[in-house]
Protein backbone atom coordinates (compact mmCIF):
# COMPACT_ATOMS: atom_id res chain seq x y z
CA UNK A 1 0.00 0.00 0.00
CA UNK A 2 1.29 3.23 -1.09
CA UNK A 3 1.45 6.34 1.05
CA UNK A 4 2.19 10.00 0.67
CA UNK A 5 5.81 10.75 2.74
CA UNK A 6 8.58 13.22 2.91
CA UNK A 7 11.99 11.37 2.46
CA UNK A 8 15.34 13.22 4.57
CA UNK A 9 17.56 12.04 2.02
CA UNK A 10 17.46 9.81 -1.86
CA UNK A 11 18.65 7.49 0.77
CA UNK A 12 15.21 6.97 1.89
CA UNK A 13 13.62 5.97 -1.58
CA UNK A 14 11.29 2.65 -2.05
CA UNK A 15 10.09 0.55 -4.67
CA UNK A 16 6.97 2.35 -6.28
CA UNK A 17 7.71 5.82 -4.96
CA UNK A 18 6.98 9.18 -7.21
CA UNK A 19 9.37 11.82 -5.85
CA UNK A 20 9.27 15.43 -6.42
CA UNK A 21 12.19 17.15 -5.67
CA UNK A 22 13.92 20.90 -5.78
CA UNK A 23 17.27 21.02 -6.53
CA UNK A 24 17.89 24.81 -5.54
CA UNK A 25 15.58 24.61 -2.63
CA UNK A 26 18.07 25.12 0.49
CA UNK A 27 17.51 21.54 1.51
CA UNK A 28 18.90 20.12 -1.61
CA UNK A 29 22.27 18.76 -1.43
CA UNK A 30 23.85 18.70 -4.85
CA UNK A 31 25.64 14.68 -4.01
CA UNK A 32 21.98 13.73 -3.69
CA UNK A 33 21.48 13.11 -6.93
CA UNK A 34 24.89 11.11 -7.38
CA UNK A 35 23.83 8.97 -4.08
CA UNK A 36 20.64 8.41 -6.36
CA UNK A 37 22.17 7.26 -9.03
CA UNK A 38 25.36 5.06 -7.11
CA UNK A 39 22.42 3.27 -4.96
CA UNK A 40 20.82 2.23 -8.27
CA UNK A 41 23.88 0.45 -9.10
CA UNK A 42 23.94 -1.40 -5.56
CA UNK A 43 20.84 -1.84 -5.62
CA UNK A 44 20.72 -3.60 -9.09
CA UNK A 45 18.05 -0.80 -10.40
CA UNK A 46 19.06 0.51 -13.97
CA UNK A 47 19.26 4.13 -14.46
CA UNK A 48 16.60 6.11 -16.88
CA UNK A 49 18.04 9.66 -17.29
CA UNK A 50 15.21 11.49 -19.36
CA UNK A 51 17.14 14.22 -20.93
CA UNK A 52 20.68 15.03 -21.99
CA UNK A 53 22.62 14.15 -18.32
CA UNK A 54 24.18 16.99 -17.96
CA UNK A 55 21.42 19.03 -18.31
CA UNK A 56 19.49 16.77 -15.60
CA UNK A 57 20.44 18.49 -11.94
CA UNK A 58 23.70 19.05 -12.62
CA UNK A 59 24.48 15.33 -12.98
CA UNK A 60 27.76 14.61 -14.64
CA UNK A 61 27.68 12.35 -17.47
CA UNK A 62 30.78 10.68 -15.88
CA UNK A 63 28.63 9.72 -12.79
CA UNK A 64 25.96 7.80 -15.03
CA UNK A 65 26.76 4.13 -15.15
CA UNK A 66 27.36 3.07 -17.98
CA UNK A 67 24.61 0.46 -18.39
CA UNK A 68 22.36 3.37 -18.02
CA UNK A 69 20.03 4.74 -20.79
CA UNK A 70 19.46 8.06 -21.32
CA UNK A 71 16.38 9.56 -23.25
CA UNK A 72 17.14 12.79 -24.48
CA UNK A 73 15.71 12.63 -27.87
CA UNK A 74 13.27 15.69 -28.88
CA UNK A 75 10.40 13.18 -28.83
CA UNK A 76 10.71 12.65 -25.46
CA UNK A 77 9.15 15.82 -24.60
CA UNK A 78 5.71 14.46 -25.48
CA UNK A 79 4.46 12.88 -22.73
CA UNK A 80 2.79 9.83 -24.49
CA UNK A 81 6.43 9.58 -26.24
CA UNK A 82 8.51 9.81 -22.82
CA UNK A 83 6.14 7.15 -21.25
CA UNK A 84 6.22 4.55 -24.11
CA UNK A 85 10.32 4.78 -23.41
CA UNK A 86 10.13 5.05 -19.83
CA UNK A 87 7.63 1.99 -19.86
CA UNK A 88 9.94 -0.11 -22.68
CA UNK A 89 13.03 0.19 -20.69
CA UNK A 90 11.06 -1.19 -17.85
CA UNK A 91 10.38 -4.04 -19.78
CA UNK A 92 13.72 -4.16 -21.23
CA UNK A 93 15.46 -3.56 -17.50
CA UNK A 94 13.13 -6.13 -16.25
CA UNK A 95 14.41 -9.16 -18.83
CA UNK A 96 17.87 -8.18 -18.53
CA UNK A 97 17.43 -9.09 -14.81
CA UNK A 98 17.21 -5.77 -13.21
CA UNK A 99 15.26 -5.20 -10.16
CA UNK A 100 13.68 -1.78 -11.53
CA UNK A 101 14.31 0.73 -13.14
CA UNK A 102 15.20 4.33 -11.37
CA UNK A 103 13.97 7.39 -13.69
CA UNK A 104 15.51 10.72 -13.24
CA UNK A 105 13.75 13.93 -15.15
CA UNK A 106 13.92 17.27 -14.79
CA UNK A 107 10.79 19.15 -15.61
CA UNK A 108 11.51 22.51 -17.75
CA UNK A 109 8.68 25.10 -18.17
CA UNK A 110 9.66 25.67 -22.06
CA UNK A 111 8.61 21.37 -22.05
CA UNK A 112 5.61 21.78 -20.57
CA UNK A 113 3.76 23.85 -22.82
CA UNK A 114 0.21 22.47 -22.15
CA UNK A 115 -0.37 24.50 -18.97
CA UNK A 116 -0.81 23.20 -15.46
CA UNK A 117 -3.55 21.02 -16.06
CA UNK A 118 -1.51 19.12 -18.74
CA UNK A 119 1.06 18.81 -16.58
CA UNK A 120 -0.58 17.34 -13.80
CA UNK A 121 -1.69 15.06 -16.04
CA UNK A 122 1.73 13.89 -17.22
CA UNK A 123 2.30 13.81 -13.36
CA UNK A 124 -0.15 11.28 -12.58
CA UNK A 125 0.61 9.17 -15.56
CA UNK A 126 3.94 9.06 -14.11
CA UNK A 127 2.70 7.95 -10.53
CA UNK A 128 0.67 5.56 -12.16
CA UNK A 129 3.92 4.06 -13.99
CA UNK A 130 5.91 4.65 -10.16
CA UNK A 131 2.82 2.12 -9.04
CA UNK A 132 2.14 -0.21 -11.32
CA UNK A 133 6.14 -1.01 -12.29
CA UNK A 134 7.58 -0.49 -9.03
CA UNK A 135 9.69 1.82 -10.72
CA UNK A 136 11.29 4.99 -8.75
CA UNK A 137 10.69 8.25 -10.11
CA UNK A 138 12.35 11.29 -9.78
CA UNK A 139 11.07 14.58 -10.84
CA UNK A 140 13.31 17.64 -10.49
CA UNK A 141 11.46 21.14 -10.66
CA UNK A 142 13.68 24.01 -9.96
CA UNK A 143 12.06 26.29 -8.30
CA UNK A 144 13.68 29.06 -9.87
CA UNK A 145 11.95 28.17 -12.94
CA UNK A 146 8.28 27.94 -12.18
CA UNK A 147 5.39 30.13 -10.75
CA UNK A 148 4.39 29.33 -7.50
CA UNK A 149 0.54 27.85 -8.10
CA UNK A 150 2.31 25.69 -10.76
CA UNK A 151 4.82 24.46 -8.54
CA UNK A 152 1.86 23.87 -5.85
CA UNK A 153 -0.17 21.90 -8.94
CA UNK A 154 2.80 19.43 -9.53
CA UNK A 155 3.28 19.17 -5.80
CA UNK A 156 -0.06 17.61 -5.14
CA UNK A 157 0.29 14.81 -7.67
CA UNK A 158 3.35 13.32 -6.15
CA UNK A 159 2.83 10.97 -2.77
CA UNK A 160 6.85 11.48 -2.43
CA UNK A 161 9.16 14.51 -2.10
CA UNK A 162 12.45 15.64 -0.68
CA UNK A 163 13.03 17.20 2.14
CA UNK A 164 10.13 18.34 4.41
CA UNK A 165 6.28 18.28 2.97
CA UNK A 166 5.53 21.49 1.96
CA UNK A 167 2.18 22.64 3.25
CA UNK A 168 0.85 24.08 0.65
CA UNK A 169 -1.08 21.99 -1.07
CA UNK A 170 -2.04 20.44 1.75
CA UNK A 171 -3.26 17.29 -0.31
CA UNK A 172 -1.22 14.46 -2.52
CA UNK A 173 -3.55 12.86 -5.14
CA UNK A 174 -1.76 8.95 -6.16
CA UNK A 175 -2.65 6.29 -8.14
CA UNK A 176 -3.99 3.21 -6.19
CA UNK A 177 -4.73 0.98 -8.99
CA UNK A 178 -6.12 0.96 -12.06
CA UNK A 179 -8.56 4.82 -12.47
CA UNK A 180 -8.14 4.88 -8.39
CA UNK A 181 -6.82 7.64 -6.97
CA UNK A 182 -5.86 8.37 -3.20
CA UNK A 183 -6.34 11.63 -1.52
CA UNK A 184 -4.04 12.37 0.99
CA UNK A 185 -3.83 15.27 3.70
CA UNK A 186 -6.38 18.47 3.74
CA UNK A 187 -8.60 19.84 0.85
CA UNK A 188 -9.26 23.39 2.07
CA UNK A 189 -9.93 26.36 -0.09
CA UNK A 190 -6.08 26.94 -0.12
CA UNK A 191 -5.65 23.58 -2.12
CA UNK A 192 -8.82 23.92 -3.70
CA UNK A 193 -7.69 24.84 -7.17
CA UNK A 194 -4.93 22.19 -7.15
CA UNK A 195 -7.34 19.73 -6.32
CA UNK A 196 -9.64 20.83 -8.92
CA UNK A 197 -6.96 20.78 -11.59
CA UNK A 198 -5.73 17.27 -10.86
CA UNK A 199 -9.07 15.72 -10.48
CA UNK A 200 -9.82 17.10 -14.34
CA UNK A 201 -6.63 15.85 -15.28
CA UNK A 202 -7.74 12.27 -13.66
CA UNK A 203 -11.07 12.51 -15.49
CA UNK A 204 -9.47 12.84 -18.59
CA UNK A 205 -7.91 9.41 -18.52
CA UNK A 206 -11.42 7.59 -17.55
CA UNK A 207 -15.30 8.25 -17.41
CA UNK A 208 -15.02 6.47 -14.58
CA UNK A 209 -12.76 7.61 -11.51
CA UNK A 210 -12.55 6.11 -7.79
CA UNK A 211 -10.67 8.48 -5.00
CA UNK A 212 -9.88 6.99 -2.21
CA UNK A 213 -10.23 8.88 0.80
CA UNK A 214 -9.01 6.93 3.65
CA UNK A 215 -6.31 9.23 4.54
CA UNK A 216 -8.08 12.64 3.93
CA UNK A 217 -7.93 14.46 7.26
CA UNK A 218 -10.66 17.06 5.67
CA UNK A 219 -12.68 18.77 2.82
CA UNK A 220 -13.85 22.24 3.15
CA UNK A 221 -16.70 23.90 1.12
CA UNK A 222 -14.13 24.96 -1.86
CA UNK A 223 -12.67 21.50 -2.13
CA UNK A 224 -16.13 19.65 -2.34
CA UNK A 225 -17.30 22.68 -4.77
CA UNK A 226 -13.90 21.76 -6.75
CA UNK A 227 -14.70 17.77 -6.98
CA UNK A 228 -17.80 18.84 -8.03
CA UNK A 229 -16.91 21.33 -10.68
CA UNK A 230 -14.25 18.83 -11.84
CA UNK A 231 -16.67 15.84 -12.66
CA UNK A 232 -18.69 17.81 -14.32
CA UNK A 233 -15.73 19.66 -16.57
CA UNK A 234 -16.30 16.48 -19.40
CA UNK A 235 -19.55 15.41 -20.10
CA UNK A 236 -20.00 11.30 -18.88
CA UNK A 237 -17.69 11.27 -16.24
CA UNK A 238 -18.73 9.31 -13.12
CA UNK A 239 -16.37 9.65 -9.75
CA UNK A 240 -16.96 7.33 -7.27
CA UNK A 241 -15.47 8.61 -3.41
CA UNK A 242 -14.73 5.81 -0.98
CA UNK A 243 -13.41 5.68 2.55
CA UNK A 244 -13.75 8.94 3.94
CA UNK A 245 -13.94 9.52 7.39
CA UNK A 246 -17.41 10.56 9.14
CA UNK A 247 -16.98 14.18 9.30
CA UNK A 248 -16.12 14.31 5.67
CA UNK A 249 -19.09 11.78 4.66
CA UNK A 250 -21.59 14.19 6.97
CA UNK A 251 -20.11 17.19 5.31
CA UNK A 252 -20.83 16.43 1.96
CA UNK A 253 -24.36 15.77 2.85
CA UNK A 254 -24.55 18.64 4.83
CA UNK A 255 -23.03 21.31 1.88
CA UNK A 256 -25.91 19.48 -0.49
CA UNK A 257 -24.47 17.06 -2.51
CA UNK A 258 -25.64 14.17 -1.62
CA UNK A 259 -28.83 14.24 -4.10
CA UNK A 260 -29.15 12.30 -6.85
CA UNK A 261 -28.00 13.36 -10.16
CA UNK A 262 -24.75 13.94 -9.25
CA UNK A 263 -21.06 12.74 -11.35
CA UNK A 264 -20.06 12.57 -7.77
CA UNK A 265 -20.73 9.91 -5.55
CA UNK A 266 -19.80 9.55 -2.01
CA UNK A 267 -20.09 5.70 -0.65
CA UNK A 268 -21.05 4.56 2.45
CA UNK B 1 -50.27 45.92 21.62
CA UNK B 2 -52.95 46.68 19.12
CA UNK B 3 -55.80 44.30 18.65
CA UNK B 4 -56.72 43.65 14.75
CA UNK B 5 -60.34 42.92 14.71
CA UNK B 6 -60.82 39.59 12.82
CA UNK B 7 -62.61 41.63 10.11
CA UNK B 8 -59.18 43.39 9.19
CA UNK B 9 -57.26 39.80 9.20
CA UNK B 10 -57.08 38.90 5.64
CA UNK B 11 -58.62 35.00 5.33
CA UNK B 12 -56.13 31.82 5.77
CA UNK B 13 -57.43 30.83 2.53
CA UNK B 14 -58.84 33.34 0.67
CA UNK B 15 -60.97 32.82 -2.38
CA UNK B 16 -59.52 35.41 -4.46
CA UNK B 17 -56.17 33.52 -4.48
CA UNK B 18 -54.35 36.40 -2.24
CA UNK B 19 -53.01 35.03 0.45
CA UNK B 20 -51.79 37.20 3.57
CA UNK B 21 -48.16 37.50 4.77
CA UNK B 22 -46.09 35.29 7.17
CA UNK B 23 -47.96 35.30 10.52
CA UNK B 24 -45.16 34.86 13.49
CA UNK B 25 -47.48 34.74 16.47
CA UNK B 26 -46.31 34.66 20.24
CA UNK B 27 -48.92 32.25 22.66
CA UNK B 28 -48.00 33.14 26.00
CA UNK B 29 -49.80 30.40 28.34
CA UNK B 30 -49.97 29.36 31.52
CA UNK B 31 -50.93 25.60 32.75
CA UNK B 32 -51.57 22.76 30.18
CA UNK B 33 -55.28 23.80 29.90
CA UNK B 34 -54.32 26.94 28.61
CA UNK B 35 -51.69 25.75 26.08
CA UNK B 36 -54.24 23.17 24.45
CA UNK B 37 -56.91 25.74 23.81
CA UNK B 38 -54.41 28.02 22.08
CA UNK B 39 -52.51 25.51 20.20
CA UNK B 40 -55.58 23.17 19.51
CA UNK B 41 -57.54 26.71 18.41
CA UNK B 42 -54.76 27.35 15.91
CA UNK B 43 -54.66 23.86 14.37
CA UNK B 44 -58.45 23.46 14.08
CA UNK B 45 -58.29 26.86 11.75
CA UNK B 46 -55.69 25.09 10.16
CA UNK B 47 -57.50 22.13 9.22
CA UNK B 48 -60.97 23.90 8.57
CA UNK B 49 -58.59 26.03 5.88
CA UNK B 50 -57.39 22.67 4.28
CA UNK B 51 -54.17 23.53 5.36
CA UNK B 52 -50.97 21.20 7.15
CA UNK B 53 -49.46 21.50 10.23
CA UNK B 54 -46.25 20.94 12.07
CA UNK B 55 -45.82 20.39 15.29
CA UNK B 56 -42.05 21.00 16.96
CA UNK B 57 -42.99 21.51 20.88
CA UNK B 58 -41.51 19.40 23.88
CA UNK B 59 -41.99 15.98 24.47
CA UNK B 60 -44.45 15.83 27.15
CA UNK B 61 -46.58 19.22 24.73
CA UNK B 62 -46.29 16.90 21.82
CA UNK B 63 -48.10 13.77 24.39
CA UNK B 64 -50.65 16.44 25.03
CA UNK B 65 -51.97 17.42 21.55
CA UNK B 66 -51.32 13.96 20.16
CA UNK B 67 -54.43 12.69 22.98
CA UNK B 68 -56.13 15.39 21.61
CA UNK B 69 -55.58 15.04 17.70
CA UNK B 70 -55.65 11.48 17.63
CA UNK B 71 -54.37 10.55 14.39
CA UNK B 72 -54.83 13.05 12.18
CA UNK B 73 -52.84 13.03 8.78
CA UNK B 74 -52.65 16.90 8.17
CA UNK B 75 -50.65 17.15 11.80
CA UNK B 76 -47.27 16.55 11.87
CA UNK B 77 -45.23 16.16 15.04
CA UNK B 78 -41.15 16.97 14.70
CA UNK B 79 -38.75 16.75 17.13
CA UNK B 80 -36.06 19.94 16.96
CA UNK B 81 -34.04 17.85 19.91
CA UNK B 82 -32.55 15.75 16.61
CA UNK B 83 -31.13 19.07 15.63
CA UNK B 84 -28.82 19.43 18.25
CA UNK B 85 -28.47 22.27 20.27
CA UNK B 86 -28.05 25.22 18.09
CA UNK B 87 -30.55 27.48 16.94
CA UNK B 88 -28.48 28.23 14.36
CA UNK B 89 -29.86 25.15 12.55
CA UNK B 90 -34.08 25.70 13.13
CA UNK B 91 -34.76 28.23 10.02
CA UNK B 92 -33.20 25.58 7.48
CA UNK B 93 -35.30 22.98 9.45
CA UNK B 94 -38.46 24.67 9.70
CA UNK B 95 -37.80 25.74 5.63
CA UNK B 96 -37.57 21.85 5.12
CA UNK B 97 -40.04 20.74 7.16
CA UNK B 98 -42.55 23.54 5.78
CA UNK B 99 -41.38 22.46 2.15
CA UNK B 100 -42.52 18.83 2.81
CA UNK B 101 -45.82 19.53 4.02
CA UNK B 102 -46.29 21.97 1.52
CA UNK B 103 -46.36 19.86 -1.39
CA UNK B 104 -48.73 21.15 -3.97
CA UNK B 105 -48.43 24.70 -2.59
CA UNK B 106 -50.81 23.46 0.33
CA UNK B 107 -50.48 26.38 3.20
CA UNK B 108 -48.57 25.48 6.14
CA UNK B 109 -48.69 26.07 9.83
CA UNK B 110 -46.11 25.63 11.91
CA UNK B 111 -46.23 25.59 15.89
CA UNK B 112 -42.79 25.86 17.41
CA UNK B 113 -42.25 26.23 21.71
CA UNK B 114 -38.58 25.97 22.79
CA UNK B 115 -37.60 24.82 25.43
CA UNK B 116 -36.46 28.03 27.26
CA UNK B 117 -35.52 27.01 30.92
CA UNK B 118 -33.21 24.42 28.97
CA UNK B 119 -31.16 27.22 27.10
CA UNK B 120 -27.46 26.57 28.41
CA UNK B 121 -25.84 29.78 28.77
CA UNK B 122 -26.57 33.85 28.40
CA UNK B 123 -24.78 33.53 24.84
CA UNK B 124 -27.68 30.68 24.11
CA UNK B 125 -30.66 32.56 25.03
CA UNK B 126 -29.71 35.36 22.82
CA UNK B 127 -29.59 32.88 19.83
CA UNK B 128 -33.08 31.52 20.56
CA UNK B 129 -34.31 34.52 20.72
CA UNK B 130 -32.60 35.67 17.42
CA UNK B 131 -33.58 32.95 15.78
CA UNK B 132 -37.19 34.25 16.09
CA UNK B 133 -36.37 37.67 14.71
CA UNK B 134 -35.30 36.15 11.56
CA UNK B 135 -38.06 33.84 11.32
CA UNK B 136 -39.99 36.71 10.29
CA UNK B 137 -37.26 37.16 7.48
CA UNK B 138 -36.85 33.86 6.68
CA UNK B 139 -40.17 33.19 5.90
CA UNK B 140 -41.31 37.20 4.85
CA UNK B 141 -41.70 36.37 1.53
CA UNK B 142 -43.53 32.74 1.93
CA UNK B 143 -47.07 33.84 1.81
CA UNK B 144 -47.95 30.33 2.33
CA UNK B 145 -46.67 29.50 6.13
CA UNK B 146 -47.33 31.19 9.23
CA UNK B 147 -46.00 29.93 12.71
CA UNK B 148 -47.36 30.16 16.39
CA UNK B 149 -45.22 29.80 19.38
CA UNK B 150 -46.24 29.20 22.42
CA UNK B 151 -44.45 30.05 25.60
CA UNK B 152 -44.75 29.05 28.80
CA UNK B 153 -45.49 31.80 31.09
CA UNK B 154 -45.46 30.29 34.61
CA UNK B 155 -42.07 32.20 35.80
CA UNK B 156 -43.88 35.49 35.36
CA UNK B 157 -40.68 36.42 34.02
CA UNK B 158 -41.64 39.96 32.39
CA UNK B 159 -38.03 40.84 31.25
CA UNK B 160 -38.33 37.00 29.24
CA UNK B 161 -41.50 38.02 27.68
CA UNK B 162 -40.74 41.18 26.56
CA UNK B 163 -37.63 40.21 25.40
CA UNK B 164 -39.06 37.31 23.23
CA UNK B 165 -42.10 39.17 22.35
CA UNK B 166 -40.03 41.94 20.81
CA UNK B 167 -39.17 39.38 18.03
CA UNK B 168 -42.88 38.33 17.46
CA UNK B 169 -45.32 40.68 14.91
CA UNK B 170 -48.01 39.18 16.39
CA UNK B 171 -49.32 38.30 20.08
CA UNK B 172 -52.29 35.67 20.45
CA UNK B 173 -54.86 36.43 23.32
CA UNK B 174 -58.18 34.43 23.34
CA UNK B 175 -58.43 33.04 20.15
CA UNK B 176 -57.20 35.77 18.06
CA UNK B 177 -54.01 37.42 17.24
CA UNK B 178 -53.21 40.83 18.21
CA UNK B 179 -50.38 43.60 16.47
CA UNK B 180 -47.33 44.04 18.77
CA UNK B 181 -46.38 47.06 18.86
CA UNK B 182 -42.89 46.05 20.84
CA UNK B 183 -42.26 44.43 18.07
CA UNK B 184 -38.32 45.24 16.18
CA UNK B 185 -39.10 46.61 13.21
CA UNK B 186 -36.00 47.96 13.17
CA UNK B 187 -33.63 46.99 9.51
CA UNK B 188 -31.15 45.88 12.41
CA UNK B 189 -31.24 43.40 15.28
CA UNK B 190 -30.16 44.64 18.64
CA UNK B 191 -27.69 42.11 19.72
CA UNK B 192 -26.32 41.80 23.09
CA UNK B 193 -23.09 43.16 23.61
CA UNK B 194 -20.60 40.14 23.08
CA UNK B 195 -18.65 39.54 26.53
CA UNK B 196 -14.96 39.57 26.39
CA UNK B 197 -12.61 36.86 26.14
CA UNK B 198 -12.27 34.91 29.25
CA UNK B 199 -8.25 34.97 30.59
CA UNK B 200 -6.40 33.49 29.52
CA UNK B 201 -7.15 32.87 25.84
CA UNK B 202 -5.11 32.19 22.70
CA UNK B 203 -4.49 34.73 20.03
CA UNK B 204 -3.34 34.71 16.69
CA UNK B 205 -3.41 36.47 13.54
CA UNK B 206 -3.49 34.98 10.20
CA UNK B 207 -3.79 35.85 6.28
CA UNK B 208 -3.38 34.12 3.42
CA UNK B 209 -1.72 31.02 3.25
CA UNK B 210 -2.15 30.16 7.32
CA UNK B 211 -5.17 27.70 6.89
CA UNK B 212 -2.75 25.08 8.39
CA UNK B 213 -1.75 27.43 11.43
CA UNK B 214 -5.35 28.46 12.20
CA UNK B 215 -6.61 24.59 12.20
CA UNK B 216 -2.74 23.49 14.32
CA UNK B 217 -3.57 26.40 16.58
CA UNK B 218 -7.54 25.29 17.25
CA UNK B 219 -6.40 21.68 17.39
CA UNK B 220 -3.97 22.28 20.24
CA UNK B 221 -5.84 25.01 22.49
CA UNK B 222 -8.94 22.23 21.99
CA UNK B 223 -7.37 19.60 22.59
CA UNK B 224 -6.67 21.08 26.07
CA UNK B 225 -9.54 21.84 26.86
CA UNK B 226 -10.78 18.22 26.78
CA UNK B 227 -12.56 18.57 23.50
CA UNK B 228 -13.14 15.32 22.04
CA UNK B 229 -11.46 14.21 18.67
CA UNK B 230 -14.98 14.06 16.76
CA UNK B 231 -15.58 17.49 18.11
CA UNK B 232 -12.26 18.60 16.30
CA UNK B 233 -12.94 17.24 13.69
CA UNK B 234 -15.90 18.95 13.04
CA UNK B 235 -14.75 22.28 14.68
CA UNK B 236 -11.84 22.02 11.76
CA UNK B 237 -13.70 22.62 9.18
CA UNK B 238 -15.99 25.46 10.83
CA UNK B 239 -12.48 27.67 11.29
CA UNK B 240 -11.45 26.36 7.95
CA UNK B 241 -14.47 27.70 6.93
CA UNK B 242 -14.67 31.32 8.63
CA UNK B 243 -11.07 31.89 8.30
CA UNK B 244 -11.81 31.29 4.42
CA UNK B 245 -14.50 33.74 4.66
CA UNK B 246 -12.25 36.33 6.81
CA UNK B 247 -8.91 35.97 3.71
CA UNK B 248 -11.28 36.16 1.05
CA UNK B 249 -14.37 38.80 2.02
CA UNK B 250 -12.95 40.27 5.56
CA UNK B 251 -10.21 42.56 4.28
CA UNK B 252 -7.33 39.51 3.57
CA UNK B 253 -6.93 38.94 7.40
CA UNK B 254 -8.39 37.90 10.63
CA UNK B 255 -7.45 37.60 14.16
CA UNK B 256 -8.34 33.83 15.93
CA UNK B 257 -8.55 33.97 19.70
CA UNK B 258 -9.40 30.55 21.65
CA UNK B 259 -10.67 30.28 25.47
CA UNK B 260 -12.50 28.33 27.31
CA UNK B 261 -15.63 29.50 29.34
CA UNK B 262 -17.35 26.96 31.71
CA UNK B 263 -18.01 24.17 29.72
CA UNK B 264 -17.90 25.52 26.21
CA UNK B 265 -14.33 26.06 24.40
CA UNK B 266 -14.68 29.03 22.15
CA UNK B 267 -12.89 29.95 18.91
CA UNK B 268 -13.50 33.86 17.95
CA UNK B 269 -12.82 34.99 14.47
CA UNK B 270 -12.76 39.07 13.96
CA UNK B 271 -11.94 40.62 10.51
CA UNK B 272 -12.71 43.92 8.60
CA UNK B 273 -15.41 42.42 6.79
CA UNK B 274 -19.37 42.89 6.41
CA UNK B 275 -22.28 40.13 5.79
CA UNK B 276 -25.06 42.16 4.89
CA UNK B 277 -27.15 38.75 4.81
CA UNK B 278 -28.53 38.12 7.88
CA UNK B 279 -30.04 34.94 6.67
CA UNK B 280 -26.25 33.76 5.46
CA UNK B 281 -25.48 30.07 6.58
CA UNK B 282 -29.04 30.13 8.05
CA UNK B 283 -30.43 27.98 4.88
CA UNK B 284 -29.43 24.86 3.38
CA UNK B 285 -27.35 25.31 0.25
CA UNK B 286 -28.19 23.83 -3.13
CA UNK B 287 -26.53 21.69 -5.29
CA UNK B 288 -25.97 24.02 -7.71
CA UNK B 289 -25.22 26.96 -5.32
CA UNK B 290 -21.16 27.81 -5.85
CA UNK B 291 -20.53 29.78 -2.57
CA UNK B 292 -22.33 30.19 0.63
CA UNK B 293 -21.65 26.49 2.31
CA UNK B 294 -18.72 28.27 4.71
CA UNK B 295 -21.20 29.81 7.28
CA UNK B 296 -24.09 26.63 6.72
CA UNK B 297 -21.16 24.16 7.57
CA UNK B 298 -20.20 26.19 10.85
CA UNK B 299 -23.99 26.33 11.81
CA UNK B 300 -24.03 22.39 11.53
CA UNK B 301 -21.32 21.42 12.92
CA UNK B 302 -20.65 24.12 16.22
CA UNK B 303 -22.66 23.82 19.17
CA UNK B 304 -23.23 27.59 18.77
CA UNK B 305 -22.55 29.90 16.17
CA UNK B 306 -22.48 33.93 17.32
CA UNK B 307 -22.11 36.54 14.21
CA UNK B 308 -21.72 40.08 14.65
CA UNK B 309 -21.16 42.10 11.38
CA UNK B 310 -21.74 45.89 11.02
CA UNK B 311 -20.32 47.89 8.05
CA UNK B 312 -18.14 50.26 11.33
CA UNK B 313 -17.03 47.46 12.98
CA UNK B 314 -16.38 44.30 10.76
CA UNK B 315 -17.46 41.06 11.79
CA UNK B 316 -16.86 39.04 14.55
CA UNK B 317 -18.11 35.16 14.49
CA UNK B 318 -17.99 33.08 17.71
CA UNK B 319 -17.74 29.09 17.22
CA UNK B 320 -18.86 27.46 20.48
CA UNK B 321 -18.33 23.52 21.46
CA UNK B 322 -19.92 21.84 24.25
CA UNK B 323 -16.87 20.41 26.34
CA UNK B 324 -17.94 17.01 27.90
CA UNK B 325 -18.01 16.41 31.73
Amino acid sequence: MRAARALATFDDVELGDHICWHPDSADASPAGVLAYVADGALYGDKIVVVGAAGAVSGLPRDAVPSASVILDSPRTADLDSFLAAVRREARTAAREGYRSVRVLTERAPAAASGGAEELVAQELKLDEFASESNAIVVCAFRPSQWDGPTLEHVTGVHPHEMGIRAERPAFRMYSAGADVWSVDGVIDSEGADAFNTAVRAAVRFSPKVNLRFDTLELIDAAGMHALVDAARHLPDRRIVVEGANDTVRLCWELAGYASAGLPVVMAA
Amino acid sequence: MTTVPPANIPPANPSDGARPPFRHELYPYRGDGQFLSGTLGYIHEALEGGEAVVVAVPSDKASLLRRELGDESAVTFVDTTTLGPNPGRLVGAWVAWMKERGEGDRPVRGIGETAWREARSAAHLSELRYHEWLLNRAFARSSAWSMLCPYDDADDDRSALESLSRCHPLIRQDGHFVRNEGYLTAEEYPFEVLNPPCDPFQELSFTHGDLAAVRAKVSRCASDAGVTEEQQRKLAVAVTEIATNSIRHGGGRGTLRTWTQDATFLCEFRDAGYIPDVMAGRTRPTVDQVGGRGLWLAQQLCDLVEIRSTRDQGTTIRLHVDVPH
